[in-house]
């Protein structure tokens, strides 16, 4: 099991392969300027990353940001792609990433905090959720329900005065 | 009946013989009556010699006697030839309607027996019939409440089937409105708590999934 806390917003696998090619590239600028700042030329600015990348960096390494601490940082990263669990999230329709961040904060903190959550939306749910992984399907959706309990209609009307 | 008519012959045979028998016994009688009355004279010689016209004579009076002898026999043979025949007439009566009479009755016998074997067999037939007839009614009446049992049972099932085809209808009809309503405008973000409280509620069935 990885050993890397990923922050809530980076939550599927393609937000972790944005992530590991943006340190890449970060990594890359930094080779440069090192080299530049050796030959006593004036460093290009590096190009801003994004926040999540910097707190990736800052939360793993620290201070000591160096080539190898980010190589190894990608090899870690590029490992937790690779091993990591997958869940799949539909809901009835696109989630906004404040729902994104609860709902994969509540599944690191609760099932594995190296899991990756990827998001789909259907309207025919109705509501609820369908969490699907690599060997089953929970249909927790507000539509199973409603067809599962179809036949106690008859009752509840019944009951109606 | 055989037995019968042979009998009534070997009887009028024995009465024929008897009359036969009477007849010659008279004449014999008379024959020898005849004689004794002319049998001592003739064995003498007569001592006086007759005229011819006494023999002559002597000869029509014997004549006349032989005569009314013969004549008598007749009558007398005519006489018992009658009664014979009267009582054989009789006897022919008493067996003919004897006969007739044990036949009659005979007959009567064998129409009493058929009649009643016929009434015995008829009144068999009849409790048969009648005895066939309660059971067909009984059948029948077995029958019908079987099949007013089955239709009922079945109508109730009919019932019951358009009662759920009904329920099923309304509630796909329900189902079908809701699902039309709320696939629009839906509010994510008042269904995050749910959201997550559904997580938490099968938080388990995950842990144990995942591993």
């Amino acid at each position: 099991m990885s050993k890397i806390n990923l922050p809530d917003n980076i939550s599927s696998p393609q937000d972790l392969s944005a992530l590991i090619l943006e340190i890449r590239s970060y990594r890359k600028q930094l080779g440069h300027n090192s080299i530049l700042s050796r030959t006593k030329k004036t460093a290009p600015k590096i190009t801003d990353i994004s926040k999540e990348a910097l707190s990736v960096i800052n939360t793993e390494l620290g201070q000591k940001i160096t080539s190898g601490s980010l190589d190894k940082l990608i090899r870690e990263l590029e490992s937790f792609h690779s091993h990591a669990e997958q869940l799949t999230i539909t809901l009835v329709s696109p989630a906004t990433p404040d729902i994104k961040e609860q709902l994969v904060g509540w599944c690191r903190k609760n099932l594995r905090h190296d899991i990756l959550v990827n998001f789909s939306y259907n309207s025919n749910i109705l509501g609820g959720l369908v969490v699907r992984t690599s060997s089953h399907i929970f249909d927790w959706s507000w539509r199973r329900q409603l067809l599962a309990n179809s036949d106690k209609f008859a009752g509840y009307l019944t009951n109606v005065q | 009946m055989t037995n019968t008519f042979l009998l009534f012959f070997l009887i009028l045979n024995a009465v024929l013989v008897g009359v036969a028998i009477t007849i010659a016994v008279q004449h014999g009688r008379a024959h020898l009556e005849e004689k004794r009355s002319s049998g001592p004279t003739t064995s003498k010689k007569p001592d006086i010699p007759l005229s011819a016209d006494a023999r002559k004579q002597l000869a029509e009076d014997a004549r006349q006697k032989f005569i009314s002898v013969i004549g008598k026999s007749s009558i007398e043979l005519e006489q018992d030839l009658s009664k014979t025949a009267e009582q054989m007439d009789k006897q022919l009566q008493k067996f003919g309607s004897g006969i007739l009479a044990g036949q009659m009755e005979h007959y009567d016998k064998v129409l009493q027996k058929l009649r009643q074997q016929a009434e015995t067999t008829m009144t068999g037939a009849q409790v048969a019939i009648t005895n066939h007839q309660k059971e067909l009614l009984a059948q029948l009446d077995e029958h019908q409440t079987k099949l007013e049992a089955e239709a009922t049972a079945a109508a109730e099932e009919h019932h019951q089937l358009l009662i759920k085809e009904i329920d099923d209808k309304l509630s796909d009809s329900v189902m079908s409105f809701l699902i039309e309503t709320l696939q629009h405008n839906v509010d994510l973000g008042a269904q995050t708590s749910y959201l997550i409280a559904s997580l938490d509620e099968h938080k388990a069935e995950l842990i144990k999934e995942l591993g």
